[in-house]
Protein backbone atom coordinates (compact mmCIF):
# COMPACT_ATOMS: atom_id res chain seq x y z
CA UNK A 1 0.00 0.00 0.00
CA UNK A 2 1.82 3.24 -1.05
CA UNK A 3 0.83 6.37 0.90
CA UNK A 4 -2.07 7.72 -1.11
CA UNK A 5 -3.50 4.21 -0.30
CA UNK A 6 -3.00 4.59 2.96
CA UNK A 7 -4.40 7.97 3.51
CA UNK A 8 -7.63 6.80 1.61
CA UNK A 9 -7.32 3.49 3.54
CA UNK A 10 -7.73 5.63 7.24
CA UNK A 11 -10.56 8.33 5.66
CA UNK A 12 -12.39 5.18 4.37
CA UNK A 13 -12.49 3.21 7.82
CA UNK A 14 -13.16 6.51 9.81
CA UNK A 15 -16.17 7.59 7.83
CA UNK A 16 -17.31 3.93 7.28
CA UNK A 17 -17.53 3.86 11.27
CA UNK A 18 -18.93 6.85 11.70
CA UNK A 19 -21.85 6.27 8.66
CA UNK A 20 -22.09 2.64 10.12
CA UNK A 21 -22.81 4.12 13.53
CA UNK A 22 -25.41 6.20 12.40
CA UNK A 23 -27.49 4.11 10.62
CA UNK A 24 -27.71 1.32 13.05
CA UNK A 25 -28.45 4.27 15.66
CA UNK A 26 -31.36 5.56 13.64
CA UNK A 27 -32.49 2.19 12.45
CA UNK A 28 -32.58 0.68 15.91
CA UNK A 29 -34.33 3.71 17.35
CA UNK A 30 -36.95 3.95 14.70
CA UNK A 31 -37.58 0.15 14.66
CA UNK A 32 -37.22 0.75 18.78
CA UNK A 33 -34.60 -2.75 18.69
CA UNK A 34 -31.48 -2.47 20.73
CA UNK A 35 -30.56 -5.82 19.47
CA UNK A 36 -31.12 -4.47 15.45
CA UNK A 37 -28.34 -1.84 15.99
CA UNK A 38 -25.90 -4.00 17.45
CA UNK A 39 -26.62 -6.37 14.34
CA UNK A 40 -26.57 -3.36 12.03
CA UNK A 41 -23.38 -1.99 13.71
CA UNK A 42 -21.63 -5.52 13.83
CA UNK A 43 -22.00 -5.88 9.86
CA UNK A 44 -20.62 -2.09 9.58
CA UNK A 45 -17.50 -3.23 11.09
CA UNK A 46 -17.24 -6.20 9.56
CA UNK A 47 -17.86 -4.30 6.67
CA UNK A 48 -15.36 -1.68 7.31
CA UNK A 49 -12.58 -4.47 8.30
CA UNK A 50 -12.84 -6.06 5.05
CA UNK A 51 -12.30 -3.12 2.74
CA UNK A 52 -9.40 -1.28 4.74
CA UNK A 53 -7.62 -3.42 6.00
CA UNK A 54 -6.72 -6.20 3.21
CA UNK A 55 -4.11 -4.69 0.27
CA UNK A 56 -6.65 -4.16 -2.15
CA UNK A 57 -5.42 -3.35 -5.34
CA UNK A 58 -7.04 0.01 -5.70
CA UNK A 59 -4.73 1.41 -2.88
CA UNK A 60 -2.11 0.75 -5.07
CA UNK A 61 -3.27 3.09 -8.04
CA UNK A 62 -0.23 5.72 -7.81
CA UNK A 63 2.64 3.42 -6.81
CA UNK A 64 5.70 5.41 -5.75
CA UNK A 65 8.34 6.83 -8.04
CA UNK A 66 11.74 5.62 -7.06
CA UNK A 67 14.88 7.51 -8.17
CA UNK A 68 16.92 5.03 -10.41
CA UNK A 69 20.12 3.76 -8.08
CA UNK A 70 23.49 5.58 -9.15
CA UNK A 71 26.51 4.75 -7.91
CA UNK A 72 27.97 5.46 -4.57
CA UNK A 73 31.07 7.98 -4.75
CA UNK A 74 34.07 8.09 -2.97
CA UNK A 75 32.93 10.08 -0.20
CA UNK A 76 29.16 9.11 0.11
CA UNK A 77 27.89 8.55 3.66
CA UNK A 78 26.32 5.68 4.88
CA UNK A 79 22.66 7.33 4.37
CA UNK A 80 22.91 6.97 0.22
CA UNK A 81 24.47 3.69 1.04
CA UNK A 82 21.28 2.20 2.53
CA UNK A 83 19.21 3.94 -0.43
CA UNK A 84 21.50 1.92 -2.87
CA UNK A 85 21.06 -1.14 -1.08
CA UNK A 86 17.21 -0.53 -0.43
CA UNK A 87 16.28 1.20 -3.53
CA UNK A 88 15.98 -1.71 -5.78
CA UNK A 89 13.96 -3.80 -3.64
CA UNK A 90 11.70 -1.53 -2.94
CA UNK A 91 11.28 -0.40 -6.58
CA UNK A 92 10.79 -4.14 -7.32
CA UNK A 93 7.74 -4.32 -4.41
CA UNK A 94 6.57 -1.26 -4.77
CA UNK A 95 2.72 -2.87 -5.52
CA UNK A 96 2.60 -4.64 -2.61
CA UNK A 97 2.50 -2.65 0.76
CA UNK B 1 5.22 0.70 8.92
CA UNK B 2 1.42 0.45 7.74
CA UNK B 3 0.97 -3.38 7.94
CA UNK B 4 -1.75 -5.56 8.33
CA UNK B 5 -1.67 -5.85 12.26
CA UNK B 6 -1.39 -2.04 12.52
CA UNK B 7 -4.62 -1.74 10.26
CA UNK B 8 -6.16 -4.33 11.97
CA UNK B 9 -5.59 -2.54 15.65
CA UNK B 10 -6.81 0.36 14.23
CA UNK B 11 -9.95 -0.84 13.36
CA UNK B 12 -10.28 -2.60 16.40
CA UNK B 13 -9.71 0.21 18.55
CA UNK B 14 -11.72 2.22 16.74
CA UNK B 15 -14.94 -0.06 16.13
CA UNK B 16 -14.97 -0.10 20.14
CA UNK B 17 -14.38 3.12 20.57
CA UNK B 18 -17.41 4.73 18.19
CA UNK B 19 -19.54 1.30 20.16
CA UNK B 20 -19.12 2.81 23.15
CA UNK B 21 -20.00 6.60 22.12
CA UNK B 22 -22.84 4.61 20.17
CA UNK B 23 -24.03 3.14 23.23
CA UNK B 24 -23.62 6.42 25.76
CA UNK B 25 -25.76 8.17 22.91
CA UNK B 26 -28.64 5.38 23.41
CA UNK B 27 -28.79 5.81 27.45
CA UNK B 28 -28.71 9.15 26.27
CA UNK B 29 -32.10 8.76 24.13
CA UNK B 30 -33.71 7.06 27.15
CA UNK B 31 -34.17 11.11 28.73
CA UNK B 32 -36.47 11.80 26.34
CA UNK B 33 -38.49 8.56 26.87
CA UNK B 34 -42.03 9.91 29.06
CA UNK B 35 -43.45 7.11 31.27
CA UNK B 36 -46.41 6.78 32.60
CA UNK B 37 -47.45 3.27 34.23
CA UNK B 38 -50.20 2.81 35.93
CA UNK B 39 -50.50 0.91 39.49
CA UNK B 40 -53.08 -0.17 42.04
CA UNK B 41 -52.75 -1.84 44.97
CA UNK B 42 -55.15 -2.65 47.68
CA UNK B 43 -55.20 -5.33 50.72
CA UNK B 44 -58.33 -7.46 49.81
CA UNK B 45 -57.73 -9.49 53.52
CA UNK B 46 -55.96 -10.01 56.69
CA UNK B 47 -55.71 -13.73 56.50
CA UNK B 48 -53.36 -14.44 59.78
CA UNK B 49 -52.12 -12.51 62.68
CA UNK B 50 -49.50 -14.79 65.01
CA UNK B 51 -46.58 -14.15 67.34
CA UNK B 52 -43.84 -16.04 66.46
CA UNK B 53 -42.02 -17.79 68.58
CA UNK B 54 -39.17 -15.87 68.87
CA UNK B 55 -41.73 -12.62 69.58
CA UNK B 56 -42.23 -11.39 66.64
CA UNK B 57 -45.29 -10.25 64.99
CA UNK B 58 -45.99 -12.05 62.03
CA UNK B 59 -48.91 -11.30 59.25
CA UNK B 60 -50.62 -13.09 56.42
CA UNK B 61 -52.40 -10.53 54.00
CA UNK B 62 -53.90 -10.92 50.36
CA UNK B 63 -52.96 -8.36 48.18
CA UNK B 64 -54.68 -7.31 44.53
CA UNK B 65 -52.25 -5.74 42.20
CA UNK B 66 -52.92 -4.62 38.92
CA UNK B 67 -50.97 -2.36 36.84
CA UNK B 68 -49.47 -1.25 33.38
CA UNK B 69 -46.09 -0.81 32.77
CA UNK B 70 -46.10 -0.98 29.16
CA UNK B 71 -44.90 2.48 28.72
CA UNK B 72 -41.72 2.40 30.82
CA UNK B 73 -39.94 0.17 28.39
CA UNK B 74 -37.84 1.72 25.71
CA UNK B 75 -35.88 0.03 23.15
CA UNK B 76 -33.37 0.64 26.26
CA UNK B 77 -34.78 -1.26 28.82
CA UNK B 78 -33.78 -5.03 29.06
CA UNK B 79 -35.95 -5.76 32.47
CA UNK B 80 -37.94 -4.13 35.22
CA UNK B 81 -37.87 -5.67 38.66
CA UNK B 82 -41.57 -4.45 39.98
CA UNK B 83 -41.92 -4.89 44.17
CA UNK B 84 -44.36 -4.08 46.76
CA UNK B 85 -43.04 -3.35 49.82
CA UNK B 86 -45.18 -2.28 53.19
CA UNK B 87 -43.29 0.62 54.91
CA UNK B 88 -44.20 1.72 58.41
CA UNK B 89 -42.14 3.08 61.47
CA UNK B 90 -41.86 1.63 64.79
CA UNK B 91 -40.44 3.63 68.20
CA UNK B 92 -37.42 1.09 67.68
CA UNK B 93 -36.83 1.54 63.58
CA UNK B 94 -37.23 5.04 61.78
CA UNK B 95 -37.87 2.80 58.20
CA UNK B 96 -39.03 -0.77 58.06
CA UNK B 97 -39.32 -1.59 54.78
CA UNK B 98 -40.85 -5.66 54.21
CA UNK B 99 -40.85 -6.77 50.85
CA UNK B 100 -44.08 -8.61 49.90
CA UNK B 101 -44.37 -9.61 46.83
CA UNK B 102 -41.97 -8.87 43.77
CA UNK B 103 -41.83 -9.79 39.60
CA UNK B 104 -39.74 -9.28 36.64
CA UNK B 105 -40.85 -8.17 33.47
CA UNK B 106 -38.81 -8.81 30.81
CA UNK B 107 -41.06 -7.54 27.88
CA UNK B 108 -43.49 -5.09 26.84
CA UNK B 109 -46.47 -7.37 26.18
CA UNK B 110 -46.33 -8.79 29.59
CA UNK B 111 -46.08 -5.69 31.19
CA UNK B 112 -49.78 -5.54 32.25
CA UNK B 113 -51.24 -7.61 34.32
CA UNK B 114 -54.21 -8.08 36.94
CA UNK B 115 -53.34 -10.30 40.30
CA UNK B 116 -54.38 -11.12 43.27
CA UNK B 117 -51.63 -12.60 45.79
CA UNK B 118 -51.00 -13.61 49.26
CA UNK B 119 -47.50 -12.38 50.16
CA UNK B 120 -45.28 -13.78 48.64
CA UNK B 121 -42.32 -13.28 51.68
CA UNK B 122 -43.02 -12.96 55.09
CA UNK B 123 -44.10 -9.80 56.65
CA UNK B 124 -42.41 -9.94 59.88
CA UNK B 125 -41.38 -6.84 62.23
CA UNK B 126 -38.64 -6.25 64.14
CA UNK B 127 -40.57 -7.23 67.73
CA UNK B 128 -44.48 -6.89 68.21
CA UNK B 129 -45.46 -3.00 67.18
CA UNK B 130 -47.72 -4.45 63.49
CA UNK B 131 -51.41 -4.75 65.97
CA UNK B 132 -53.12 -1.32 65.04
CA UNK B 133 -50.25 0.30 63.12
CA UNK B 134 -50.74 2.21 59.94
CA UNK B 135 -48.58 1.07 56.86
CA UNK B 136 -47.89 2.11 53.51
CA UNK B 137 -47.88 0.25 50.36
CA UNK B 138 -45.27 1.07 47.95
CA UNK B 139 -45.07 -0.13 43.96
CA UNK B 140 -40.83 -0.02 42.96
CA UNK B 141 -39.82 -0.62 39.67
CA UNK B 142 -36.15 -0.88 39.36
CA UNK B 143 -35.24 -0.53 35.69
CA UNK B 144 -32.59 -2.13 34.42
CA UNK B 145 -31.31 -0.95 30.81
CA UNK B 146 -29.00 -2.61 28.31
CA UNK B 147 -26.58 -0.24 28.72
CA UNK B 148 -26.57 3.06 30.73
CA UNK B 149 -27.58 3.37 34.72
CA UNK B 150 -29.94 1.47 36.41
CA UNK B 151 -32.92 3.45 38.29
CA UNK B 152 -35.94 3.08 40.47
CA UNK B 153 -39.03 4.98 40.61
CA UNK B 154 -41.76 4.67 43.07
CA UNK B 155 -45.64 5.06 43.80
CA UNK B 156 -46.36 5.18 47.51
CA UNK B 157 -50.10 3.82 48.93
CA UNK B 158 -50.69 5.49 51.82
CA UNK B 159 -53.43 5.18 54.68
CA UNK B 160 -53.24 1.24 55.40
CA UNK B 161 -54.01 -0.08 58.81
CA UNK B 162 -53.41 -3.70 60.61
CA UNK B 163 -56.51 -4.27 62.96
CA UNK B 164 -55.84 -4.40 66.66
CA UNK B 165 -56.67 -8.30 67.12
CA UNK C 1 37.45 -1.98 10.50
CA UNK C 2 36.61 1.21 12.06
CA UNK C 3 33.17 0.98 10.34
CA UNK C 4 32.48 -2.43 11.33
CA UNK C 5 33.69 -1.18 15.37
CA UNK C 6 30.98 1.73 14.70
CA UNK C 7 28.06 -0.80 13.73
CA UNK C 8 28.62 -3.42 16.37
CA UNK C 9 28.50 -0.79 18.73
CA UNK C 10 25.56 1.03 16.94
CA UNK C 11 23.90 -2.43 17.65
CA UNK C 12 25.23 -3.23 21.09
CA UNK C 13 23.68 0.58 22.04
CA UNK C 14 20.22 0.20 20.54
CA UNK C 15 19.55 -3.11 22.41
CA UNK C 16 20.23 -1.75 25.44
CA UNK C 17 18.50 0.99 24.74
CA UNK C 18 15.46 -1.24 23.24
CA UNK C 19 15.76 -3.61 25.89
CA UNK C 20 15.27 -0.52 29.01
CA UNK C 21 12.63 1.33 26.69
CA UNK C 22 10.98 -2.96 26.47
CA UNK C 23 11.21 -2.90 30.54
CA UNK C 24 9.72 0.96 31.04
CA UNK C 25 6.95 0.34 28.87
CA UNK C 26 5.96 -3.04 30.52
CA UNK C 27 6.38 -1.23 34.12
CA UNK C 28 4.17 1.72 32.56
CA UNK C 29 1.41 -0.73 31.78
CA UNK C 30 1.81 -2.92 34.97
CA UNK C 31 1.97 0.84 37.18
CA UNK C 32 -1.05 2.99 34.88
CA UNK C 33 -3.54 -0.65 35.11
CA UNK C 34 -3.12 -0.15 39.25
CA UNK C 35 -3.45 3.49 39.25
CA UNK C 36 -6.42 2.98 37.66
CA UNK C 37 -7.35 0.15 40.23
CA UNK C 38 -6.54 2.76 43.09
CA UNK C 39 -7.77 5.60 41.44
CA UNK C 40 -11.23 3.51 41.27
CA UNK C 41 -11.11 2.66 44.85
CA UNK C 42 -10.76 6.49 46.28
CA UNK C 43 -13.71 7.31 43.61
CA UNK C 44 -16.31 4.88 44.51
CA UNK C 45 -15.05 3.76 47.81
CA UNK C 46 -15.68 0.60 47.51
CA UNK C 47 -12.69 -1.62 48.35
CA UNK C 48 -13.54 -3.58 45.42
CA UNK C 49 -14.82 -1.72 42.98
CA UNK C 50 -15.15 -3.97 39.71
CA UNK C 51 -16.40 -7.03 40.80
CA UNK C 52 -17.38 -10.12 37.89
CA UNK C 53 -20.89 -12.20 38.40
CA UNK C 54 -20.29 -15.79 38.90
CA UNK C 55 -23.44 -17.12 39.47
CA UNK C 56 -26.89 -16.87 37.76
CA UNK C 57 -28.67 -16.38 40.67
CA UNK C 58 -29.71 -12.29 39.57
CA UNK C 59 -30.90 -13.71 35.88
CA UNK C 60 -32.06 -12.42 34.02
CA UNK C 61 -30.61 -9.24 34.96
CA UNK C 62 -26.93 -9.97 35.80
CA UNK C 63 -26.00 -13.24 33.80
CA UNK C 64 -22.39 -14.91 34.58
CA UNK C 65 -19.69 -13.40 33.39
CA UNK C 66 -20.81 -10.12 33.63
CA UNK C 67 -18.85 -7.15 35.13
CA UNK C 68 -20.58 -5.11 38.02
CA UNK C 69 -19.21 -1.79 38.32
CA UNK C 70 -19.65 -0.64 42.73
CA UNK C 71 -20.03 2.40 44.26
CA UNK C 72 -20.40 2.67 48.45
CA UNK C 73 -21.55 6.17 49.05
CA UNK C 74 -23.29 7.38 52.70
CA UNK C 75 -26.98 6.89 51.40
CA UNK C 76 -28.60 4.68 52.70
CA UNK C 77 -28.98 1.06 52.16
CA UNK C 78 -32.90 0.67 50.62
CA UNK C 79 -35.06 -2.08 49.67
CA UNK C 80 -34.45 -2.77 45.54
CA UNK C 81 -30.87 -1.61 45.47
CA UNK C 82 -29.04 -4.40 44.41
CA UNK C 83 -26.02 -4.42 46.76
CA UNK C 84 -22.85 -6.90 47.18
CA UNK C 85 -21.45 -8.09 50.72
CA UNK C 86 -19.45 -10.23 52.46
CA UNK C 87 -20.57 -13.27 54.81
CA UNK C 88 -18.02 -13.83 57.50
CA UNK C 89 -16.53 -17.04 56.81
CA UNK C 90 -17.11 -16.94 52.95
CA UNK C 91 -14.29 -16.18 50.53
CA UNK C 92 -16.35 -14.63 47.50
CA UNK C 93 -18.82 -11.79 48.08
CA UNK C 94 -22.09 -12.22 46.68
CA UNK C 95 -24.20 -9.85 44.26
CA UNK C 96 -28.08 -9.80 45.69
CA UNK C 97 -30.95 -7.45 45.56
CA UNK C 98 -32.11 -6.22 49.42
CA UNK C 99 -35.83 -7.03 50.26
CA UNK C 100 -35.89 -6.14 53.86
CA UNK C 101 -34.40 -3.09 55.47
CA UNK C 102 -35.23 -2.24 59.22
CA UNK C 103 -33.22 0.93 60.55
CA UNK C 104 -32.76 1.45 64.15
CA UNK C 105 -34.01 5.12 65.38
CA UNK C 106 -31.24 5.36 67.90
CA UNK C 107 -28.03 3.96 66.17
CA UNK C 108 -29.08 4.55 62.53
CA UNK C 109 -27.62 0.91 62.52
CA UNK C 110 -29.01 -1.51 59.60
CA UNK C 111 -30.51 -4.55 59.55
CA UNK C 112 -30.73 -6.30 55.69
CA UNK C 113 -32.19 -9.15 54.23
CA UNK C 114 -31.02 -9.81 50.24
CA UNK C 115 -32.42 -12.22 47.72
CA UNK C 116 -31.38 -13.07 44.60
CA UNK C 117 -33.57 -12.38 41.95
CA UNK C 118 -33.33 -16.00 40.41
CA UNK C 119 -33.19 -17.80 43.92
CA UNK C 120 -36.27 -19.11 45.30
CA UNK C 121 -35.77 -18.34 49.06
CA UNK C 122 -34.14 -15.59 50.73
CA UNK C 123 -30.54 -15.72 51.86
CA UNK C 124 -30.32 -16.73 55.23
CA UNK C 125 -29.50 -20.27 54.39
CA UNK C 126 -26.28 -18.26 52.45
CA UNK C 127 -25.12 -16.20 55.40
CA UNK C 128 -22.89 -17.49 58.48
CA UNK C 129 -24.37 -19.98 61.09
CA UNK C 130 -27.45 -18.19 63.01
CA UNK C 131 -27.09 -15.08 61.35
CA UNK C 132 -30.61 -12.80 60.10
CA UNK C 133 -29.26 -9.86 58.81
CA UNK C 134 -26.90 -8.41 57.11
CA UNK C 135 -25.42 -5.15 58.60
CA UNK C 136 -23.88 -2.23 57.44
CA UNK C 137 -19.94 -3.60 57.85
CA UNK C 138 -21.05 -6.71 55.37
CA UNK C 139 -21.66 -4.31 52.49
CA UNK C 140 -18.73 -3.80 49.95
CA UNK C 141 -21.07 -1.84 47.69
CA UNK C 142 -24.35 -1.10 45.46
CA UNK C 143 -24.24 -2.07 41.88
CA UNK C 144 -24.41 0.86 39.55
CA UNK C 145 -23.37 -0.40 36.40
CA UNK C 146 -22.85 -3.78 34.37
CA UNK C 147 -20.75 -4.52 31.03
CA UNK C 148 -21.58 -7.74 29.85
CA UNK C 149 -19.48 -10.53 28.58
CA UNK C 150 -16.20 -8.53 29.21
CA UNK C 151 -15.97 -11.00 33.17
CA UNK C 152 -15.70 -14.45 30.86
CA UNK C 153 -11.76 -13.74 30.75
CA UNK C 154 -11.39 -13.52 34.28
CA UNK C 155 -14.16 -16.79 34.84
CA UNK C 156 -12.04 -18.34 32.25
CA UNK C 157 -8.65 -17.75 33.81
CA UNK C 158 -9.53 -18.82 37.16
CA UNK C 159 -11.00 -22.01 36.06
CA UNK C 160 -8.46 -23.04 33.66
CA UNK C 161 -5.16 -21.65 35.22
CA UNK C 162 -2.73 -22.98 32.41
CA UNK C 163 -5.23 -20.80 29.94
CA UNK C 164 -3.54 -17.61 32.05
CA UNK C 165 -0.25 -19.08 31.84
CA UNK C 166 -0.26 -19.35 28.10
CA UNK C 167 -1.55 -15.93 27.66
CA UNK C 168 0.71 -14.05 29.67
CA UNK C 169 3.61 -16.22 28.03
CA UNK C 170 2.19 -14.54 24.91
CA UNK C 171 1.74 -11.12 26.12
CA UNK C 172 5.35 -11.29 26.92
CA UNK C 173 6.54 -12.26 24.29
CA UNK C 174 4.66 -10.16 21.99
CA UNK C 175 6.31 -7.08 23.86
CA UNK C 176 9.53 -8.27 23.97
CA UNK C 177 10.04 -8.75 20.16
CA UNK C 178 8.16 -5.40 19.41
CA UNK C 179 10.17 -3.33 17.47
CA UNK C 180 7.55 -0.13 18.17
Amino acid sequence: MNWEGQKLAEQLMQYLFLASALISFFTGYFFTSFRLMLLIYASGALLTTLITVPDWPFYNRRPLQWLDPKAAEASSSRIIKAAKVQAPKKASKSVKK
Amino acid sequence: MHSYALRVNTAVTLAIMVLAVLCSFVSLSDHFHASSPHVHLEVLSIDAFQRQKAGNDEVWLTLNISADFSSVFSWNTKQLFIFVAAEYVTPKNVVNQVSLWDAILVSKNHAKFSIKTRNKYSFVDQGNNLRGSDFNLTMYWHVMPLTGAMYTEKQVFSGFRLPTE
Amino acid sequence: MGMIGDAVAAVRGTNVRHLLMQVISLGLIVSSALIIWKGLMCLTGSESPVVVVLSGSMEPGFRRGDILFLHMSKAPIRAGEIVVFHVDGREIPIVHRVIKVHERNDTGEVDVLTKGDNNYGDDRLLYAQGQMWLNRHHIMGRVVGFLPYVGWVTIIMTEQPYIKYILIGALGLLVITSKE
